[in-house]
């Protein structure tokens, strides 16, 4: 028999062929990093200019999901925050880490009128767009004037503007349709009012969108950064301006990238090798797990965000309060804390967050107490429970999915069923839409737009906001609660005011049209070597002040 | 062959006929409103109403069908409800990410898997046959996603020979866009960096997305290449006296190839399956990621679009498999 070919010859080859494959691969690990790489004599520069100080190290950050716009008149996600923040600037803005304060923005100073319907601001002189053209009250009437036009993202909290007025260049007068006490509040807020350069968005108008297709992607704004690039689903990569007209510290980060990362567990292999500086949006666990890295820090606030049950008070048997308050005492508030969430959130004592202004304290709070459920319960012609309730969590939101099988034990002993259902958020934001097809119980958030505890109570309490337009997901109706909120929302007298608003949250809190779960606190991730960084109660944990942020 | 090419593309139409249909009726019937997705949780009734008009979404179901399959026929793809811009500014943003990644995963299982199949069964029942056999089992019965995380964890957090996430370093220029591979557009810019960047980012995902293609073409090349060895002809050209070389690539190969080529017809559309798995866990840009965000989201014009091209794409791909059968084996026509 003939001999047969070289029996090494395949392996050989197989060997070569893979070793040559791994070490093109590999190759460039080898060096220390491709972004350090000797310049080339490529037509236009392949790297951020290479470290020469402080200055020059990109500060990556890294959060779960993109903006889906980045015109500020549109978007209305927490998404957009990290751009918004400091590309844009508003009239004023919140600071403070709790109990914020409103502070100047672009307005040096402001007046309100007596009768609470006009606001006059004065604007900071030599503040400048990007482009060099000066921020002026014809700019921010533009602003108001598209934001109105357009009617998009939170136009909702700037409806009672009449009309927006340039008095003369640094000064702009606003007329409200009614004296909405909130309004200098709102006007903090990082979604509508932060003011685009009106020249930039006209030349970009098409088709009459008021320049919303190239705002989408692009900066008009006055902020200490401006936009470099957004490759969708890669980054955002904002660029410091040098010469932005509120000037600059000695140590700032000439780059920023923010990075949408979808999985959590990536987020944290990436801090802890340190390829990224910061990271939100991490899951308790991953959050858990870099806390113990050395070299990265989790520190952890208060957040102005609460978590609840919602119940929907059409459907029997939760259309009887007294059912309603037995919920209330049957759920183990401090298990959630706890247990659930291990101690990063905090309960409640009110139907609003607290740590923010317009907070009100009821007379009592409702703790875990069985005994009294069942009386409650009793008394509403329910002795021994037995009913079933529905239970929907958003699918994806483990911790309310433990939420709710904490709570299915504790009514399993006052005869209560919980029939525990997940739904996807698209179905979900359908269902939860009408009386008819709201489950009974149903899991969720929600987060103000700007500090002031009141926007929640209006917007969740007052009949005239039930979904889809409005945010009152328990259907509930009380006609005195809409008299209080209605007077209460225009009342100039600090001290009516806070009666006004006193009287309601005890009803409200009374007649319990959900279970107030919990304030969870906002976890942030950083590496040891990014300095600067302050947390905003007003802006929740997506916000940075970027501006003051550095890598040491 | 003109006849058979043209009755195939013929089919191919109605394929996608088909599977719009489908996809449109699916995503359609879902109790939840896109309209409301689009404008935001906290969007007044009004705004949703303005945007369900805008989009067209309040138009009867077979009329919206119509319309966008006309838009189709003129290149629209219609608009994004989560980017919010024409479909098809996203699809050029994603799509060349995703062939990347594929093209490059189905190169390394043909350069690897082939070889090791041919090996594997010249050199039977040898350490390299059984070698050969334990990865082919692995990549066929380990889970992608499973994989992928090890790997993360291995190649990434432990050895730190692969970066993790994203085509390129952080701060690093993609080449000018030309075919929007950043490998092939760094060669063509002369950027050697950013091809060693991107060759190094590519790495990872593309080794774990081959992995399971390579083991089913190692496998169906050896079973293959096994059964020709037997054959008389085979024997035929032995004792002609050819050398066991020409044996082997003249006669065997071309021969024991057909259905390792009708499987990288099928690859294909695992390869693309696996895309969906392996973008979201390394944040690799492509359209895998782009439609689980759409399809969170009930993006309709979104997942039509990359439902359709992952469509064409397979469909195409198994076109010109068939084709290749004709080069392979000339006694194979159509007709």
């Amino acid at each position: 028999m003939k001999a047969r070919m070289n029996p090494h010859w395949y392996s050989i080859l197989a060997l070569v062929v893979l070793a040559g494959l791994l070490l093109t691969a590999c190759a460039p690990a080898a060096a220390p990093a491709p972004a350090a790489a000797p310049a080339t004599t490529a037509p236009q520069p392949t790297t951020a200019p290479a470290a020469s100080g402080e200055r020059q190290r990109p500060l990556v950050v890294l959060m779960p999901t993109e903006p889906n716009t980045l015109d500020p008149a549109v978007n209305y996600d927490y998404n957009g925050a990290p751009f918004l923040g400091v590309v844009y600037e508003n009239l004023v803005r919140a600071v403070g880490e709790k109990d914020p304060k409103i502070v100047p923005g672009l307005a040096e100073t402001w007046e309100k009128s007596a009768d609470g319907l006009t606001y006059t601001f004065k604007l900071k002189e030599g503040a400048k767009f990007h482009d060099g053209s000066p921020v002026n009250a014809e700019a921010v009437k533009f602003t108001f004037e598209r934001l109105l036009k357009l009617n998009m993202g939170a136009v909702a909290n700037f409806s009672s503007i009449d009309k927006v007025e340039a008095v003369d260049d640094r000064t702009v007068r606003f007329t409200l349709k009614v004296p909405f006490t909130q309004f200098l509040p709102a006007l903090t807020s990082l979604w509508g009012p932060g003011i685009v350069n009106p020249a930039l968005v006209k030349a970009h108008e098409k088709d009459g969108d008021l320049g919303q297709a190239w705002l989408a992607e692009n900066d008009a704004g006055s902020g200490p950064y401006k936009l470099g690039k957004w490759d969708r689903n890669q980054q955002i990569t904002m660029e410091r301006d040098p010469n932005y007209w509120g000037g600059w510290g000695d140590k700032t980060a000439d780059t920023i990238i923010v990075r949408p990362i979808g999985e959590s567990t990536t987020m944290r292999l990436m801090m802890e090798k340190g390829d990224a500086d910061v990271a939100i949006g991490l899951t308790a666990e991953d959050a858990d797990a870099l806390a113990k890295t050395p070299g990265v820090k989790v520190p952890e606030y208060m957040g102005g965000g609460i978590v609840e049950m919602r119940l929907n008070t059409t459907k029997k048997p939760l259309d009887n309060p007294k059912v309603r308050q037995a919920l209330n005492y049957s759920f183990d508030y401090e298990q959630a804390v706890q247990g659930v969430m291990s101690g990063h959130a905090r309960p409640m004592d009110s139907i609003m967050a607290s740590g923010m202004a317009g907070h009100y304290k009821p007379s009592f709070t409702y703790k875990k107490d069985l005994d009294k459920a069942k009386q409650l319960l009793t008394e509403a012609g329910y002795p021994g429970g037995g009913f079933t309730l529905d239970y929907v969590w958003i699918s994806g939101l483990e911790r309310d999915r433990r939420l709710g099988e904490m709570w299915q034990a504790d009514l399993k002993k006052l005869g209560i069923d919980l029939n525990i259902r997940e739904m996807p958020i698209a179905t979900w934001w359908d269902a939860q839409a009408h009386p008819e097809t709201a489950p009974q119980t149903f899991m969720g958030a929600w987060g103000n737009d700007y500090a002031d505890a009141t926007q929640q109570v209006w917007a969740m309490y007052y009949s005239g906001n039930w979904p889809p337009a409005g945010s009152n997901y328990y259907f509930y109706k009380n006609e005195e609660v809409d008299k209080l909120l209605e007077q209460a929302r225009v009342e100039q007298d600090q001290a009516k005011k806070d009666q006004l608003y006193q009287e309601a949250t005890e009803i409200i809190y009374t007649e319990a049209p959900e279970v107030w779960v919990m304030q969870p606190n906002d976890r942030i991730a950083l590496r040891d070597n990014v300095k600067g960084y302050e947390y905003n109660f007003s802006y929740s944990y997506n916000y940075f002040p970027f501006e003051k942020m550095y890598k040491e | 062959m003109r006849t058979y090419l043209l009755r195939r593309l013929a089919l191919l139409a109605l394929v996608l006929v088909g599977v719009s249909l489908l996809t449109f009726t699916i995503s359609h019937v879902i109790p939840a409103d896109p309209a409301r997705q689009a404008a935001g949780p906290r969007a007044s009734d009004k705004q949703v109403q303005a945007l369900r008009h805008k989009l067209g979404l309040d138009r009867p179901l077979p009329e919206q069908y119509v319309n966008y399959m006309a838009g189709l026929l003129r290149g629209d793809f219609g608009y994004s409800l989560t980017s919010r811009r024409p479909v098809a500014e996203d699809l050029k943003d994603h799509f060349p990410a995703t062939i990347e990644l594929a093209l490059a995963a189905m190169l390394l299982s043909l350069i690897v898997g082939i070889p090791l199949g041919v090996a594997s069964a010249v050199y039977k029942d040898s350490f390299l046959d059984h070698a050969g056999r334990v990865v082919c089992i692995a990549g066929v019965a380990l889970p992608i996603f499973w994989l992928a995380l090890i790997f993360q964890l291995v190649f990434y957090r432990w050895l730190n020979i692969f970066p993790s996430g994203m085509r390129i370093a952080t701060g690093m220029m993609p080449p000018p866009a030309v075919t929007g591979l950043y490998t092939v557009d760094s060669v063509l810019a002369r950027n050697w960096p950013a091809l060693a960047s991107s060759l190094w980012h590519l790495a990872m995902p593309a080794i774990v997305l081959a992995f399971a293609s390579l083991a089913w073409i190692a496998r169906v090349t050896r079973t293959s290449v096994l059964e020709t060895l037997g054959h008389d002809y085979v024997r035929t050209a032995r004792s002609k006296g050819l050398t066991e070389r020409s044996v082997v690539y003249r006669h065997v190969l071309r021969n024991a190839l057909i259905p390792t080529v009708t499987l990288i017809g099928l690859q294909v559309g695992a390869l693309l399956a696996g895309v969906f798995l392996i973008e979201i866990i390394y944040s690799w840009p492509g359209i895998g990621f782009y439609t689980v965000n759409a399809v969170m989201a009930l993006d309709f014009n979104a997942i039509m679009s990359t439902t359709l091209l992952v469509a064409v794409v397979y469909t195409l791909v198994n076109l010109v498999v068939d084709v290749i059968y004709v080069a392979l084996d000339p006694r194979i026509t159509y007709t």
